[in-house]
């Protein structure tokens, strides 16, 4: 019964790591594109007074969460130095940028926002180039 | 005068029960991922439940029985008892969401964290079903639930390209990610066809004293009223493919869903997507709670009925009391609202053909329904139906393994 | 008068109720007589968890009753209700000539509301 088991184990494995694992780590890293996004709209909105403090703050601390979980994917993948390195580089700006709108919604520096949004905006762009690359490859 | 009354309360109560926790995940990541792709999925789940309605509700002003109640006497026990067991423990997952669903939207409001919510919204809906009459309870909801229209409008405001949503209405294959694509298309139809709607609306039916005099309206509200909910479903869709697709957001949290009203309402969005998100919530847990409750109470032949005094149904009062707390489990253990929906919206797929099938067996009963049993037309509808359920039963959870996110 | 009745089909499982037409639970089970060289008769039918538990497995039975000695404010597991306590035989129901809350079928229902429901406000019990 356990020799079945892991035989279906090993064909669900196969099914699902048709891909390199440079594919794997891209779509371990897709949502950050989307955290990305997301925490420049929600910016975005709260400087046009659309969004409260609270749930910007909340978006943060659910991206932030997100963020944790690439990381360790990072850690633990076999995919191509270079690769790692520039989603991890993307990774760690935009986890500043997401600390700095965190303060500044609280201090209320509309300015402080807003040069977060933009670095949010050119994170958003790199790491869509990135997933670019797994499209064509 | 009174039908045209029993008309227009059920189409708003369609519309309030239509689009709860379930619809606004799969709703809103299907148009975020794959923007007007996954139209078809609505489209096609829309028509079987809108068929599925129909019967479970001409069955009830036939037969004046609801469908547990009906199922048990004629199949019996045994036979029963798996659908039971099934549709108790769906009822439970559900409600587990759409608690979910209303702690997020107070979440949003109030910026308290969800699980401080978890047990305030299972008293408030104790209360509610404890001392409400069951026309308060469907007027109410469903009178709030016009709120959701704020979804079509949004649509209007934001000219989508007419082109592109028509081809959504066709099925077709994804340019990439296709186990996610399929993954959504399924929980959109377990979304729809929700196994308690259809169980639910017998009972009700019953409760609202329907009899044979009633076919016609029932088909006019299976129709208008399944169709209501489904157009706001659609603008759901639609809004999501307008405003978080071309953004690149993903709706992986509820968080970035909330944002989807903001740009074709700049300042009462939010607020908009708060209050549709908690009210639709709502009225699905008070349907969901009492259709445990009508479960539980014909199955054993207990008394019942929402209309009684707590004092005159004292099992059927302690069962949506029990399901309750059991629903607010899940968000004081602080399990993701949203993992939580997409799971239940699976497993209620994976297990439509137990549930929906007694119920379709019996509309062919002629002692039953005699002149009004299926038909032919009903049952090839009921064939496709039951090979549509098979389908999904068997590739749901496989795809929730593999295209899950 | 000679009228043929299918008892699997419109007896067991089917609603019961009392003279004032409350429902007071279901024919889990039916039980039939033989007197010598007669044919069967229906002797009495039999409402309660454990005849449903013993429809499904014994040993459930078991452990229900194991249960029910510990926990139930009821005397009996099963109620037994005679076949000549049967008023009425009807589509929808099995109308018996009692009231329902002088039954063993409403042990629980009294217990809950005599302990608890009515000690809720809103209850509706005066």
């Amino acid at each position: 019964m356990s020799r079945h088991l892991a035989f279906c184990a090993f064909l669900l494995l196969v099914a699902c790591s048709h891909q390199t694992p440079d594919q794997q780590l891209l779509e371990e890293a897709d949502p950050l594109a989307s955290w990305a996004a997301t925490l420049q709209f929600a910016g975005e909105q709260w400087l046009a007074n659309g969004v409260p403090t609270s749930f910007v703050r909340a978006t943060v601390g659910a991206a932030e969460k997100a963020f944790e979980k690439t990381n360790k994917a990072i850690s633990e993948s076999h995919a191509r130095q270079e690769l790692r390195h520039a989603i991890t580089q993307q990774l760690d700006i935009m986890h500043a940028a997401a600390r700095d709108l965190k303060q500044a919604i609280e201090k209320n520096d509309r300015r402080m926002v807003a040069e977060s949004v933009k670095r949010l905006a050119a994170v958003s762009a790199a790491l869509q180039k990135l997933e670019e690359q797994k499209d064509r490859s | 005068m009174k039908k045209a009354m029993t008309l227009a309360l059920g189409i708003l109560t369609s519309v309030g029960g239509f689009f709860d926790v379930g619809n606004i995940a799969t709703c809103t990541q299907a148009g975020a991922r794959f923007r007007f792709q996954l139209i078809w999925a609505l489209l096609l789940a829309t028509l079987v439940v809108i068929v599925l309605v129909e019967m479970s509700g001409r069955f009830a002003a036939v037969t004046k029985k609801a469908l547990p109640d009906a199922i048990r006497e004629h199949f019996g026990f045994g036979f029963w008892l798996v659908p039971f067991i099934i549709l108790t423990l769906i009822h439970i997952l559900v409600l587990g969401a759409e608690i979910g669903g209303i702690c997020f939207a107070l979440h949003l409001v109030t910026g308290l964290p969800l699980q401080v919510w978890a047990l305030p919204v299972a008293i408030l809906l104790w209360v509610f079903l404890w001392r409400a009459t069951f026309s308060t309870i469907e007027n109410s909801t469903s009178l709030l639930g016009l709120i959701t229209l704020c979804f079509v409008v949004a649509t209007i405001w934001l000219h989508p390209p007419t082109h592109d949503l028509l081809q959504g209405a066709v099925p077709s294959m994804p340019s990439k990610n296709p186990e996610n694509y399929w993954f959504i298309a399924v929980s959109i139809i377990g979304a729809v066809i929700a196994p308690y709607l259809f169980y639910f609306y017998s009972s009700g039916a019953v409760e609202d004293e329907w009899d044979p005099s009633y076919i016609p309206v029932n088909r006019a509200v299976a129709v208008i009223g399944m169709g209501f909910g489904s157009i706001v479903s659609l603008g759901a869709i639609i809004v999501a493919g307008v405003v978080l697709a071309p953004r690149g957001i993903h709706v992986d949290d509820y968080h970035q869903a909330a944002l989807m009203l903001t740009q074709a309402f700049p300042y009462w969005g939010y607020v908009l997507f708060a209050v549709s998100m908690g009210v639709a919530c709502l009225g699905a847990a008070t349907e969901v709670a009492l259709s445990m409750s009508y479960t539980f109470a014909q199955t054993f032949g207990w008394n019942w009925g929402e209309n009684l005094n707590p004092a005159e149904d004292a099992r059927f009062s302690l069962v949506y009391t029990i399901s309750l707390l059991l629903g607010s489990l899940f968000m004081l253990a602080g399990v993701d609202p949203l993992k939580l929906t997409l799971l239940t919206m699976a497993i209620s797929a994976a297990v439509l053909p137990v549930v929906a099938i007694p119920m379709l067996l019996l509309m062919n009963d002629r002692k039953l329904l005699r002149d009004a049993a299926n038909g032919i037309f009903s049952n090839l509808a009921t064939a496709a139906i039951v090979l549509l359920t098979l389908v999904l039963a068997v590739v749901s959870i496989p795809l929730a393994v593999v295209g899950g996110s | 008068m000679h009228e043929e009745v299918d008892i699997i089909r419109d007896f067991l499982d089917k609603q019961i109720v009392d003279r004032e037409e409350t429902k007071m639970g279901r024919a889990d089970g039916i039980v039939l007589a033989i007197d010598g060289n007669g044919p069967p008769r229906i002797d009495h039918f039999e409402l309660g968890f454990a005849v449903l538990a013993r429809r499904l497995h014994p040993r459930i039975e078991e452990w229900l009753s194991a249960l029910r000695k510990r926990w139930s404010p009821r005397k009996n597991a099963r109620q037994i209700v005679a076949w000549s306590k049967v008023m009425d035989v009807t589509d929808h129901h099995i109308q018996l000539d009692l009231k329902a809350m002088e039954t063993p079928a409403f042990d629980w229902e009294r217990w809950l509301r005599d302990h608890i429901v009515t000690k809720i406000p809103g209850s509706g019990e005066e």
